[in-house]
């Protein structure tokens, strides 16, 4: 059908008052009085209800246009409805195909897209100048090449049906399942394609038949229209290598003969969804894959009748259909008889889709075990699902109490199950792929069978990310044999600060590392002065003992969750370590303080192992550069771990006021020490505390201790043991560092420096 | 932003504004034609349209203002609208300042001129003069003699005169200006021989080139130049195998569509040219190309105008017609368009892909910002 038969189907001729839809009867006088220069009003058209205002317009388009737009183009801007958009039609039959038009059956004039706002919101601004700028705008962009989006979207008003499918696409790549649909009572127009139990069914539902078609990409071609009728759809088909009568028969065929297995597919309403690549009008793929859903009112036993493999059973037999003895010929005219509607697909919530909303290309699915299903864990594991991230274990093995509903993604109806199963059935609940998450009911620690099922996630795992909010739990991962990554998450005690460690791909940082350059940040910014100094104020939830809960509001929670888990995607994808932590102020302002890890350097000495990093090392030598020629030193301080035998040295004091530095020594002074140490045990919640000592070497000598070093050492490795510690003492040298380990058993001085070479 | 070009409504007179991409503005003539008493003539407010587009950029002056030629059809109102240098009564602030003026030779050589005309001599000798703003088209030693009899030193204005063959100076097309000027008119021998200056063939013929996304668009700005100047031209350029520098995507029409551009017979429906005049228009012509005649509406056959013997002709109009249909193209008359009822102010962009008309549907708020309503 051309343009001028879809035009004969106005039959009514209408002048410049004739128009019913008040729209309509806006745009002529515009046109005629003030957009002479833009374009003419050619006339009026009615079918029924429809209208149609037919003008010529100048398009603008520049000499050598990217697509062939004329220099003046008829157009027909279609009123349907008071509720419905305008369509604006290009009134020529070879008007070319572009990005930003709408997919239109056959015959129905190339109708261009020039606004992407539902009508109900557009209409509330709608001018006529508007509409011819939208549609100036289009021409504009269509001559110099700049419309980008090649969709081919269906409009239900254009194309004369709303069906609209939800579907998973695990359900799409299997054949020969038998599918139920189901829509909402008193709407057909939505249908939830599910697998079906062939059994009865309930009222809002209809066995369905669906056979799913992928255009190879060699064969990638756009639609030129929406067929509506089998025939139709078969040609369209075989344009693109699909011999969609000669398989339909084959598969139709193979159902009857399956028989009984095979009823209530016979039986379901048959539908075609064809997959197929987007491209671009110029023949280039583009991102994306296309799906379009053909439905027809028939069962598929039906088709297999008009195509003439299969007859009615007339009553005999449960189903319903047999197979045509000889060659049944096809009955053409009832084939194309069939009618199809076009229907939109929408495809279940899967890894991939989440990828691709969350602004990522492709899904993520690295196994990661989640430690922790509380406040952050839930949140930050339903964002980052959401974004199609992780196939999931978690393990957790506290139970949902009411008050945890404060600040955790579970319903009400979940309280007393466990945390880990109820998110784990949340993140299933969200993503269609079936068991993206699985629970393990159990604690980290525990040694039963529950606790070698987390050894063995641990161990197969990709990712651990602990959100217990344990320090000892932290530390138990970091120290872990299995191979997988780790990032850690937690809020500060307060709850308006989160944290994120994450170590780098490979692991030369651990958890452990990390927690004390994040501590190191704590002490050496200002801004966090209170981070962890500071608590929120607690609450006791049952009259038990220990059982208090922080008042931190749900909103605080889920901002810096969501701060949390948008560091942890960005870690993830890359490879380097990260140390963030953001802090909420009250009126919402969020600032991030990063530290950027730095290589560690660690050794063992007895039964202790020492570690420092880079960092330290070279704030030390700055220290003292800025008093050479003369000696200075000051306090050392660091992570201590009794239990572990594990030290990291954090940071090192300038030497106070009344040190004594001078060429031939240094004697560290008091004034000040006691504040010193007070206040880093308040701001790092007593995490970090005095180690032991450091300070410098004159020009030109080596790091190795003196004699009256060695008096030193010995009085602090006394004064260490009171709390079961070793003593260390840090010299630096001319372009060396000693750290000097000694406890209570060690043998006397000399002895040779640990590292050398700052 | 890309170049573009934008003509008036001004009945049989020039003037055309080019935005050129570096953001400069180029006037090609000035004639202010419109009888402000006169409610029905149709002819635009050009001070008015040339105010309002500076304002949007907040400027107050042209870059460059080119008057072809010293004919009222080209500068009347040039000694309104202008800030003039070389006397204190035509400098106010309301004045639009001039960077540098062009001119012909004849403008500085002519004599015997009146009001606008005369200004314009005025202004270009005062600025030849002072040595600067000021560009003068033409063989150099076509003002030796004159420059001596005012005691003009000649050697230090020499980089003031710009001979035709080469491009006018501070344009290139590979610069941030995105375009060239290649000078066609005036040219030397024209002028060597000319005892009596003859205005309309000495004026100021140029192609434009505007380089946008790589690819070339050109104008050719055609003047007053009759069949016999345009032929010459055409020899000229073909001869020093220069053919494409008489390419054009958009002609402005010589001489408001006179058949005399095209031959010494008007014909009856359409005007024959003349070989060489031929080759520009119907081999030069690019396709899609676009053809504006500075003018009144083309009158209709056996109308009183059509027995007129000013243009623009109805004949030499067909001829354009005929033209621009083989090469896919528009003929447009500045008085007809949109409508000659209702004449505006259009313009053209110049795009990667050539020349595009730049069509806007009217709204209300962008009039409403290029209005300054008063309330009293």
């Amino acid at each position: 059908m051309s343009v001028s038969a879809w035009l004969e189907e106005f039959n009514e001729t209408l002048d410049v008052s004739g128009f019913r839809h008040a729209p309509a009867r806006s745009v002529v006088p515009y046109v005629q009085r003030y957009a002479a220069q833009a374009g003419a009003f050619v006339e009026g058209r009615r079918d029924g209800e429809r209208e149609l205002v037919i003008l010529d317009l100048r398009t603008g388009a520049p000499q050598r246009p990217f697509y062939p737009i004329k220099p003046a183009e008829r157009i027909g801007i279609l009123f349907v409805r008071e509720d419905v958009q305008p369509f604006v039609t290009m009134l020529r039959d070879d008007f070319p195909d572009t990005e930003h038009q709408l997919l239109v059956p056959e015959g129905v004039p190339a109708t261009i897209c020039i606004d992407d706002r539902p009508w109900g919101e557009a209409r509330l601004t709608w001018t006529p100048a508007e509409l011819i700028e939208r549609i100036l705008s289009w021409f504009h962009r269509a001559g110099r090449g700049e419309l980008h989006d090649a969709r081919q979207p269906i409009d239900p008003v254009m194309i004369g049906s709303h069906l609209s499918f939800y579907i998973a696409r695990s359900v799409l790549n299997e054949a020969d399942q038998d599918l139920i649909a189901f829509h909402r009572e008193n709407d057909g127009r939505m249908l939830r394609v599910e697998r079906a139990q062939p059994s009865r069914y309930p009222d809002n539902a209809e066995p369905f038949s669906v056979v799913t078609y992928r255009v190879p990409p060699g064969n990638m071609k756009r639609l030129k229209y929406a067929p509506d009728n089998l025939a139709r759809l078969s040609a369209m088909l075989e344009e693109r290598g699909i011999q969609l009568f000669h398989d339909l028969k084959q598969r139709l065929l193979a159902w009857v003969d399956q028989g009984e297995g095979a009823t209530w597919r016979l039986h379901g309403r048959f539908a075609i969804i064809v997959e197929m690549p987007v491209v671009s009008p110029r023949g280039e793929q583009q991102d994306g894959i296309d799906h379009r859903a053909f439905v027809t009112g028939k069962t598929a036993g039906d088709i297999a009748v008009g195509l003439g493999v299969a007859q009615p059973s007339g009553g005999h037999g449960k189903v319903g259909y047999v197979r045509t003895i000889g060659a049944g010929a096809p009955d053409e005219a009832a084939i194309a008889d069939i009618e199809i509607f076009c229907a939109e697909v929408n495809l279940a919530f899967e890894p991939d889709l989440a990828a691709r909303l969350a602004g990522r290309g492709a899904p993520d699915g690295r196994a990661a075990v989640l430690i922790g299903a509380g406040a952050i864990g839930s949140h930050v594991a339903d964002s980052l699902a959401r974004e199609g991230r992780f196939r999931w274990t978690i393990t957790d093995d506290d139970r949902l109490l009411p008050h945890n509903l404060a600040r955790h993604v579970a319903t009400g109806t979940r309280v007393m199950d466990p945390k880990a199963e109820v998110l784990a059935q949340h993140l299933n609940s969200i993503n269609h792929v079936a068991h993206c998450a699985r629970p393990i009911v159990a604690n980290l620690f525990e040694s039963s069978e529950k606790g070698e099922e987390i050894e063995k996630a641990v161990a197969e795992a990709d990712i651990i990310i602990d959100a217990t909010a344990s320090v000892a739990a932290a530390r138990y991962l970091s120290d872990h044999p299995a191979a997988a990554r780790r990032a850690s998450v937690f809020f500060n005690p307060a709850g308006e600060g989160a944290v994120l460690l994450a170590e780098p791909a490979g692991r030369t940082l651990t958890l452990r590392d990390l927690e004390a350059q994040y501590f190191g940040l704590v002490l050496r910014t200002e801004h966090l002065r209170d981070h962890l100094g500071r608590r929120a104020e607690t609450v006791a939830y049952t009259g038990a003992c220990r059982a208090i809960t922080n008042r931190i509001p749900q909103s605080c929670a889920s901002i810096l969750s969501g701060l949390a888990a948008l560091g942890l995607s960005a870690a993830l994808d890359g490879e380097d370590a990260a140390i963030t932590v953001w802090s909420l102020a009250p009126d919402g302002a969020v600032s991030v303080e990063a530290a950027t890890p730095e290589a560690v350097t660690a050794f063992r000495a007895g039964d202790w192992q020492i570690a420092f990093d880079a960092g330290l090392i070279r704030r030390v030598h700055v220290m003292r550069d800025a008093k050479l020629p003369a000696e200075t030193g000051g306090i050392l301080l660091g992570l201590v771990d009794i239990p572990a035998r594990r030290i990291h040295l954090v940071d090192a004091t300038p030497a106070p006021h009344d040190s004594c530095e001078e060429l031939s020594g240094f004697v560290r002074g008091i004034e000040g020490v006691s504040a010193i140490m007070d206040e880093v045990r308040l701001r790092t919640a007593g995490q970090i505390r005095y180690v032991g000592e450091w300070h410098s070497h004159p020009p030109h000598s080596s790091a190795r201790p003196s004699a009256v070093d060695g008096v030193q050492i010995d009085w602090l490795a006394a004064l260490l043991d009171m709390d079961t510690m070793p003593a260390l003492m840090l010299i630096a040298g001319e372009g060396e560092t000693a750290i000097i380990f000694a406890d209570q058993k060690a043998d006397a001085l000399p002895q040779e420096p640990s590292v050398r070479g700052a | 932003m890309v170049a573009q070009a934008h003509f008036f409504p001004l009945g049989n007179a020039d003037t055309l504004r080019l935005d050129i991409a570096d953001g400069r503005k180029v006037l090609i003539d000035y004639a202010d034609m419109r009888c402000a008493d006169d409610e029905d003539d149709m002819r635009c407010d050009l001070p008015r349209e040339l105010r309002r587009d500076l304002a949007k950029v907040r400027r107050n002056y042209f870059d460059a203002v080119c008057i072809t030629h010293l004919d009222e059809d080209h500068c009347k109102g040039f000694g309104e609208f202008f800030w003039l240098e070389h006397a204190g009564k035509y400098q106010d602030q309301e004045r639009i300042r001039i960077r540098e003026l062009w001119v012909p030779a004849a403008a500085i050589l002519e004599d015997n001129l009146g009001g606008d005309a005369w200004l314009v001599r005025a202004e270009a000798r005062h600025r030849l003069k002072e040595g600067k703003g000021v560009l003068v088209f033409s063989r150099p030693e076509a003002l030796r003699a004159w420059m001596a009899e005012n005691g003009i030193d000649f050697e230090s204005r020499r980089h003031l005169m710009v001979d035709a063959g080469k491009l006018v100076p501070g344009y290139t097309k590979e610069g941030q200006a995105q375009a060239e000027f290649f000078v066609h008119s005036p040219f030397g021998w024209r002028q060597d021989e000319n005892t009596v200056i003859d205005r309309n063939q000495d004026s100021i013929a140029m192609q434009v080139t505007f380089r946008e996304g790589g690819n070339d668009t050109y104008a050719l700005l055609g003047s007053d130049l009759d069949h016999e100047s345009i032929s010459a031209i055409v020899q000229v350029t073909r001869n020093r195998s220069n053919d494409d520098r008489l390419l054009w995507d958009l002609m402005k029409l010589f001489h408001h569509c006179s058949y005399l551009s095209l031959c010494p017979d008007r014909g009856t429906d359409e005007t024959k040219a003349v070989p060489d005049v031929k080759w520009l228009f119907e081999k030069q012509g690019r396709n899609g190309a676009t053809i504006v005649s500075p003018s009144w509406p083309i009158p209709t056959k056996g109308s009183k105008e059509d027995n007129d013997v000013q243009p623009p002709h109805r004949q030499a109009a067909n001829h354009h017609r005929r033209v621009v249909k083989g090469l896919n193209g528009q003929f447009t008359v500045t008085m007809e368009n949109p409508s000659k009822a209702r004449p505006l102010t259009f313009g053209y962009e110049i795009t990667a892909f050539g020349l595009a008309p730049i069509i806007l549907a009217p709204m209300v708020s962008a009039s409403a910002a290029a209005e300054t309503p008063r309330a009293g």
